[in-house]
């Protein structure tokens, strides 16, 4: 990775969402679970319920339906939660920008919530772990 | 293979085919009024046990045109039954009592492109989001929902 | 007394957002809502604003697990209108790269299905076994996903011949895991117990609501579009449609393993076959007209139509994902059934929301939840533990 990243003094809960997307982000982030990119490594988990969470993973385009829930999961999450755009969909709504059935991208969405921009289409595991744990370890009480 | 098959249909359909176009060896078109659907498609999925693979709305140039498409896998054929809707109030019998797996699709066609499918059990919203607003169809020509759809959740 | 109990639309099961309400009575499911909507990207009108080379990167990202199967069925409705030979050596290359797909897909749903069950080393076994895989496509093509392949009138890139060597010697690590897994699969008798007689699909409502795929084939309908109508080199090479007689989720899960060791035999096939020559046919212009393509994606029948005016962007086309057909399969399947075994039902036609509008339940009425989706995920689990103890296992 070129950047030597070390634990998180924390074991900060992470909770996934998705808001219109093809999946391929959403896969490649259960895919850092897998041993092979092991994301728990630097103690970072998912979990099931976002009240916990301290960083929230967005993917997708924000298709109207789902982009408000996404702002009702935000609201119930505890405050700083940090937002962390996944792929190039939740980065900029890629190919679907425009799109009727897409409305405002995540970053308007949430305005002054998302802490990290990962592109890619989908980016590759490297890319999602490096994005979260430098996002993360911006949160106090963790080592740089 | 598919002659035979063509054969079997022009036979059970009788007058009610407008036109049949052998395309190719594995795929065939049939017009018909949409009158004539219900009891067209009945043949085809009862009788003759085809599998009802989806439906196409397409806004042409006088109208706009549903196309029901059936597979005769062990014929290797597909068949498109074709009908025509009028451009003011399109509308085209719903095929849902008879086949369940075309409940969600004429629904789809409702919302996207504004067909009625009178006899349809439950023609609600299926996939616009819903503070769509109602009339706004986003598949037909041009961009029909620029200045009715807000840019704001 | 009824209540509802809702999964989704955020449920940490499903990555992706879906509505299910479980309208049930006791711990028995009565009724099923769904609700979709919650991927809606309007892709078929935004193909319209794209030229015909255009259309493969858009629809290749309407599902990322069925990726290849979209610009596959895609260009095949392009080629069927415009009545388009492809050269030889594409159609070899198409198949390989659907086929390595198949293999990651399935392995993919193993392990979710397993995950499901509490069976969670199996989660872990088969997404390490799907990551060779997804390394042997990025060699092949570029990218562990979204390959970028396919392009009407053949191939984007060809095969480096070099890397063959390689790929077979992933194909035989693959076949060594899926036999030991298929050995598994069908000699667990708690699998047996959990899983036979589970989420019935008679093969009557498969013709009712027109399942496909596996789905369909594990209610014994031999169904598939490689073998009913062949496309790219299915029909040059020997394999079998893998069907199963249970009607339920036991077949279901047989049928993907099975198919595994079929894609493995057809890969090796078409690197064996596979002649040298052109990748493609250079296609300038599409004709006005219709056309349609399909493709056996891992769920089933992908349908794309296709209408040209004559330009270089087409004028409407038709998506129609394997899911929007399997989704409504589950009115038939879940009501009668226990809500411990609703998670596994839902996942055993290995939905592919993105792919299809996502349904989603809706209790509207009164919006209380009995149990939620992590909840029923425990009773699942929970579920095949006891039947464990109960077999002294």
């Amino acid at each position: 990775m070129g950047l030597r990243l070390k634990a998180l003094t924390k074991s900060p809960w992470v909770f996934h969402v998705s808001a219109g997307s093809c999946n391929n982000c959403d896969i490649e982030i259960l895919d850092c679970l897998c041993p092979r990119f092991d994301i728990e490594r630097f103690g970072v988990l998912l979990v099931g319920c976002v009240r916990h969470a301290a960083a929230l993973l967005v993917t997708g385009a924000m298709n109207r339906k789902s982009a408000r829930r996404v702002q009702q999961l935000y609201r119930q999450a505890a405050k700083p939660c940090l937002v962390i755009a996944v792929g190039s969909c939740a980065c900029g709504q890629g190919i679907f920008h425009g799109s009727y059935a897409v409305g405002p991208p995540l970053d308007e969405v949430l305005p002054g919530a998302v802490a990290a921009y990962v592109p890619g289409c989908p980016p590759k595991p490297e890319a999602i772990i490096l994005g979260v744990v430098k996002a993360l370890s911006t949160l106090s009480g963790n080592g740089k | 293979m598919s002659q035979k098959l063509v054969d079997r249909i022009r036979k059970g359909i009788g007058d009610k085919a407008r036109r049949i176009d052998v395309r190719s060896p594995r795929r065939v078109y049939v017009d018909i009024a949409p009158n004539d659907l219900v009891d067209v498609v009945k043949y085809l999925f009862e009788d003759l046990r085809a599998r009802y693979v989806i439906a196409s709305g397409v806004q042409v140039e006088d109208g706009f045109e549903v196309l029901h498409h059936f597979c005769f896998d062990a014929d290797h054929v597909v068949v498109s039954v074709r009908v025509k809707a009028a451009p003011e109030k399109p509308e085209v019998p719903s095929v849902a009592p008879i086949i369940k797996g075309a409940e969600f699709i004429e629904r789809e066609m409702h919302d996207l492109l504004g067909i009625e499918f009178p006899g349809h059990p439950n023609l609600t919203r299926l996939i616009l989001a819903e503070d769509w607003p109602e009339g706004v169809y986003p598949l037909r020509r041009g961009k029909p929902w620029e200045g009715k759809v807000s840019q704001q959740l | 007394m009824k209540s509802i109990v809702p999964i989704g639309p955020f449920h940490p099961l499903q990555e992706e957002p879906e509505l299910f309400r479980l309208h049930v009575d006791g711990e028995t499911v009565v009724d099923i809502d769904v609700d979709i909507g919650y991927n809606h990207r309007g892709i078929e009108k935004i193909s319209e604003g794209k030229t015909y080379d255009q259309v493969p990167y858009l629809v290749e990202r309407i599902c990322g697990i069925c990726s290849t199967s979209h610009p596959l069925a895609f260009v095949q409705a392009v080629e069927d209108l415009a009545k388009i030979e492809v050269p030889e050596r594409a159609l070899y290359i198409r198949t390989v790269v659907a086929e390595l797909e198949r293999l990651h897909s399935h392995l993919l749903w193993v392990g979710l299905a397993g995950h499901f069950l509490g069976y969670n080393t199996v989660f872990m076994w088969a997404w390490k076994y799907r990551e060779p895989v997804l390394d042997t496509l990025e060699e092949l093509t570029g990218n562990r996903n979204n390959y970028a392949m396919m392009k009407v009138g053949g191939v984007r890139r060809d095969f480096d011949d070099s890397k063959m060597s390689k790929v077979r010697k992933l194909l035989d690590d693959v076949w060594e895991k899926v036999v030991m897994l298929a050995g598994a699969v069908t000699d667990d008798p708690v699998l047996h117990a959990r899983l036979k007689g589970v989420g019935i699909l008679s093969p009557e409502d498969v013709h009712n609501y027109g399942a496909l795929g596996p789905t369909a084939r594990a209610s014994g309908v031999p169904i598939d579009v490689r073998r009913d109508d062949p496309y790219a080199a299915y029909d040059r090479v020997d394999w079998s449609v893998i069907t199963h007689d249970g009607c339920d989720v036991f077949g279901r899960a047989v049928v993907r393993v099975l198919e595994m060791l079929e894609s493995v035999k057809i890969i090796r096939q078409c690197l064996d076959k596979m002649p040298k020559g052109p990748i493609d046919a250079n296609v300038k212009e599409i004709p006005p007209g219709e056309g349609i393509g399909h493709a056996e994606a891992p769920r089933g029948e992908t349908f794309h139509y296709v209408r040209s005016d004559g330009t270089n962007r087409p004028v409407r086309h038709k998506v129609r994902a394997p899911t929007y057909m399997n989704l409504p399969t589950f009115k038939s399947t879940v009501i009668g059934q226990s809500i411990t075994d609703a998670t596994i039902i839902l996942a055993s036609v290995d939905p592919c929301y993105s792919c299809t509008e996502r349904m989603g339940v809706y209790d509207a009425s009164n919006g209380r939840k009995t149990l939620d989706g992590k909840e029923l995920l425990r009773l699942s689990q929970e579920k095949t533990q006891r039947l464990r103890r109960e077999m002294g296992k």
